[in-house]
């Protein structure tokens, strides 16, 4: 009877114990996404292709060279595509969903219309990559592209990858 | 058993640790994005005034766009890094604070069973 009854005391106190320390330490706590090694490595293959291209036409390319650069484009823009859906479709934690919708989270973040992209700003950084590669793929088929121009969509590109990367790397934790 | 100066000292090391690499990674990456936007801004300049987009409204209004979408998202993105830290910060303690909890509920007799390594998450 007394063996018991000291098992029933120890698991009290051991649930005691829990509810001590998550009270007292707080429990962990997630307040932007997981790691996500694909994405991450998506990113870094993306951005290596990407620069073989801007490295093929940094001398200039004609329109009429185009043609041979069109599947390159297609590759670069589905790929940057789906990486985006990745990013942009991972689960923020309740936690951090809760806090965004707070008015003190809104003075933080700048984004007055969804403050959840300060918690996920990712999808945003290849929404530009996939807008300076759209655009580099419009002027390289109407007017060709000057390399001058060609320097211009690189300086846009890497401001762009490099928040993307960045970030992503930093949520290895 | 552990005191409490025990556990402060670890509790600082463990803040210190966090909060010093959060501020080095967003630093550096600040100081990167602002070359990197500032040298969009210059190229911009310069060929609108006298290079290949002066007679291109249409590149030079993309180029435009492109940089203020990239200044904003850069604030995003400090914001992100800004939270990462928080959170980091907070689980250093919560982990210095429960491995305290377990090491002194289990010296107690409480059976190791009912401590879990690693702190409830939410």
């Amino acid at each position: 009877m007394s063996r018991a009854a000291a098992r029933v005391r120890s698991a009290a106190a051991g649930l005691f114990a829990l509810f001590a320390a998550c009270a007292l330490a707080a429990c962990t706590v997630g307040l932007v996404p997981a790691y996500d090694a694909d994405l991450a490595q998506g990113l870094s293959s993306a951005h290596a292709a990407t620069l073989v291209e801007f490295a093929r036409v940094e001398e200039g390319s004609p329109k009429e060279d185009y043609p041979a650069h069109a599947d390159t484009y297609a590759e670069l823009i589905g790929a940057f595509g789906e990486l985006q859906t990745r990013a942009a479709t991972r689960p923020i934690p309740p936690l951090a969903s809760r806090l965004a919708k707070t008015s003190v989270f809104r003075k933080v973040c700048p984004a007055t219309d969804d403050p959840e992209v300060c918690l996920n700003a990712t999808p945003d950084s290849i929404a530009m990559v996939l807008a300076t590669l759209r655009t580099m793929r419009t002027t390289h088929r109407t007017i060709g592209l000057e390399p001058v121009i060609v320097e211009g969509f690189q300086r846009e590109y890497l401001t762009a990858i490099d928040q993307a990367m960045t970030v992503e790397a930093a949520l290895e934790r | 058993m552990m005191d409490a100066s025990a556990i402060l000292t670890d509790l600082q090391a463990a803040l210190k640790g966090e909060l010093g690499a959060g501020y080095s990674t967003i630093s550096s990456f600040v100081a990167r994005q602002g070359r990197l936007l500032a040298d969009q801004a210059a190229f911009i300049a310069e060929q609108r005034a006298t290079g290949a987009l002066r007679d291109n409204d249409a590149l030079y209004e993309h180029f435009v766009a492109g940089l203020k979408t990239n200044a904003i998202n850069l604030t995003h993105h400090v914001a992100m890094l800004t939270a990462l830290t928080i959170e980091k910060a907070w689980n250093a303690v919560a982990n210095v604070l429960w491995g305290a909890m377990r090491s002194i509920m289990s010296a107690s007799g409480v059976p190791t069973a009912l401590l879990p390594a690693t702190p409830p998450h939410v």
